[in-house]
């Protein structure tokens, strides 16, 4: 689909499972960070189409990343989708408010997570 | 002339009082453009709180279903690790109870008749064929105290009978190395909620032990009724373990000092065995030793009161 | 007159060591090495002891014993059973559904005789015989 997606997440065994479902859903072109830094960073290099953001990531969280990108760049792109695997860091009112485009659970068969990307990209 | 004037002072105030009424339509203009701008605010807000919480129900929803598989997944590798030991312990079992017999029919010339030099290498394969059996069996047993299987079936029963048991086994050899066995046993029941078959092995494998580092003197096992736990001790006039040793004493396959004197090897699983079983009793064990004196191995079990029943009655653990 | 005994195993090694060692110490043996065979067996030769192992193929041991005690002419022969897992539930549940022993792989000859012979009632016997002396 020739989309390049960001992926940012400190869990390398969750980096995996997503990379590869990603590619079985056709997107191959994959990049990613397992830090905030890491990830602004490769935003700014990569200008990827789309940024998936983890809630939780040491010392930050999906949500500055997201406030950080928005405010730094462009208010509509790249599409932001924030992540979350625990029901604990459950919020999607702050997603929204952070300027993401969707918010949607993290889980092993990435179901939610492909949904949402076909309504972005 | 006075009627215009007074006509002129009319409209003048007539002009004022439209001109403060077109104020006050003003302001409340502007209040009315306000309250509109703040409605849209809320508007807006109860938007994203109404988006916020259906993504927050889909995403509760997801995880929910996500942890139930991981829940099932779980369940699935544990029954997994049980069939594995079930399976292993069958497929190790078999083939050495085979060569244990075939061996032990040539030995016992039910095949014909045996030169000694036959049988004499013919008995070296029996005997670590028995290695190798206790070893399996040791060895299954970790996995399954390490795997959280291993299963206690307690009871309330007097722990001098246990040791009585494990003394029996062991007075044969006992005696036929010349060696004195004590017994110290306190006067009244020693009650506690245990496993029988899994102390009488701890008490085993602490005599045993004993046997394997004494030549001379006596091994004394006592059981004594303290206040809040029954301890028992397996002590030896042996060759007594090294202070640096102390500390490996209970680890996985420790054999230490001079093994080569021991009479029967062991499997160095024994004590790591025997402080598990301890453990999973809730008990403590510990060890103290001079060299060339002696050795003292003391554990202790929690004595039998309801409350412990109720508490310990844990499946598997 | 000499007592027999059925042994059925499904490992063709184990089942001729046992045989062997059963008819040094004065036993005829028949053997078997599936259930279908050892039910077939059990009813023809009516033996005065089974010894059986919990794996084996065509129901497995305990369908053999399940079927041999549901025939009046079998129902009563003594059953001693093999296992390579001495786990206590197992050994329990054998007990309870009314075998007469139990024996853990890996056993060792004497533990086997030792049973046989109680399963049989020969030390009984010894026993009344010497106390008749």
């Amino acid at each position: 689909m020739g989309k390049k997606i960001l992926l940012v997440d400190d869990n390398s065994v969750d980096l995996l499972i997503i990379k590869r479902h990603l590619s079985h859903a056709g997107y191959n072109e994959i990049v990613s960070a397992s830090g905030a830094d890491e990830g602004i960073k490769k935003a700014e290099l990569e200008r990827p189409d789309l940024i998936i953001l983890d809630t939780l990531l040491p010392g930050s969280s999906g949500f500055e990343i997201c406030q950080t990108i928005r405010e730094k760049y462009n208010q509509t792109n790249p599409k932001i989708i924030i992540m979350t695997g625990s029901v604990d860091a459950v919020d999607a009112v702050k997603a929204r408010k952070v300027g993401a485009d969707d918010y949607c659970a993290k889980t092993s068969d990435c179901v939610p997570l492909l949904a949402a990307i076909k309504k972005l990209i | 002339m006075e009627d215009k004037d007074k006509t002129k002072e009319e409209l003048i105030e007539e002009i004022k009082v439209i001109k403060a009424r077109l104020t006050n339509l003003q302001d409340l203009e502007n209040k009315y453009k306000n309250t509109e701008l703040d409605l849209k605010k809320t508007k807006e807000e109860l938007e994203i709180e109404a988006w916020g919480l259906a993504k927050t129900n889909e995403a509760i929803k997801y995880l929910y279903k996500e942890l139930d598989k991981k829940n099932k997944e779980l369940q699935t590798l544990d029954k997994l690790k049980t069939d594995f030991i079930n399976t292993t312990s069958h497929e190790l079992r078999t083939p050495l109870t085979t060569i244990r017999e075939a061996i032990s029919q040539v030995l016992d010339g039910i095949h014909g008749q045996t030169t000694p030099e036959q049988r004499e290498f013919l008995s070296i394969c029996l005997e670590d064929v028995d290695r190798l059996k206790r070893l399996v069996s040791d060895i299954l047993d970790i996995s399954k105290i390490e795997a959280g299987r291993f299963k206690l079936i307690k009871e309330q029963v007097d722990i001098v009978s246990l040791a009585k048991v494990a003394i029996a086994s062991f007075y044969p050899k006992v005696k036929s190395m010349g060696l004195g066995l004590r017994e110290n046993f306190c006067s009244q029941a020693a009650m506690a909620y245990v496993d029988k078959d899994s102390i009488i092995r701890v008490f085993a494998n602490l005599i045993g032990n004993a046997l394997k580092f004494t030549d001379k003197g006596y091994i004394e096992i006592s059981v004594v009724d303290k206040p809040t736990d029954i301890e028992c001790s397996v002590s030896d006039t042996g060759r007594g373990i090294s202070e640096e040793d102390i500390p490996q004493v209970f680890g996985k396959f420790q054999q230490f000092g001079n093994t080569e004197m021991a009479k029967e090897k062991g499997t160095g699983l024994g004590l790591s065995i025997a402080k598990s079983i301890i453990e999973l009793h809730q008990g403590d064990i510990w060890v103290e030793s001079n060299l060339n004196k002696g050795t003292t191995f003391t554990f202790t079990l929690p004595k039998y009161t309801e409350e412990k029943q109720k508490e310990t009655d844990i499946p598997g653990v | 007159m000499p007592k027999k005994i059925l042994v059925v195993d499904d490992e063709p090694n184990m089942l001729r060591l046992i045989a062997v060692r059963l008819k040094v110490n004065n036993y005829d043996v028949i053997t078997a090495s599936d259930g279908l065979y050892a039910v077939k067996k059990a009813h023809e030769e009516k033996p005065d002891l089974i010894i059986l192992d919990i794996k084996i193929p065509v129901g497995g041991g305990i369908g053999v014993f399940e079927n041999l005690r549901m025939t009046t002419d079998t129902m009563l022969i003594p059953i001693i059973f093999i296992t390579a897992h001495p786990s206590e539930e197992i050994r329990r549940r054998v007990l309870e559904m009314g075998a007469e022993d139990f024996i853990a792989k890996p056993f060792d000859a004497d533990e086997l005789l030792a049973k046989v012979r109680k399963a049989l009632g020969e030390d009984i016997e010894k026993d009344q015989a010497q106390q008749s002396k």
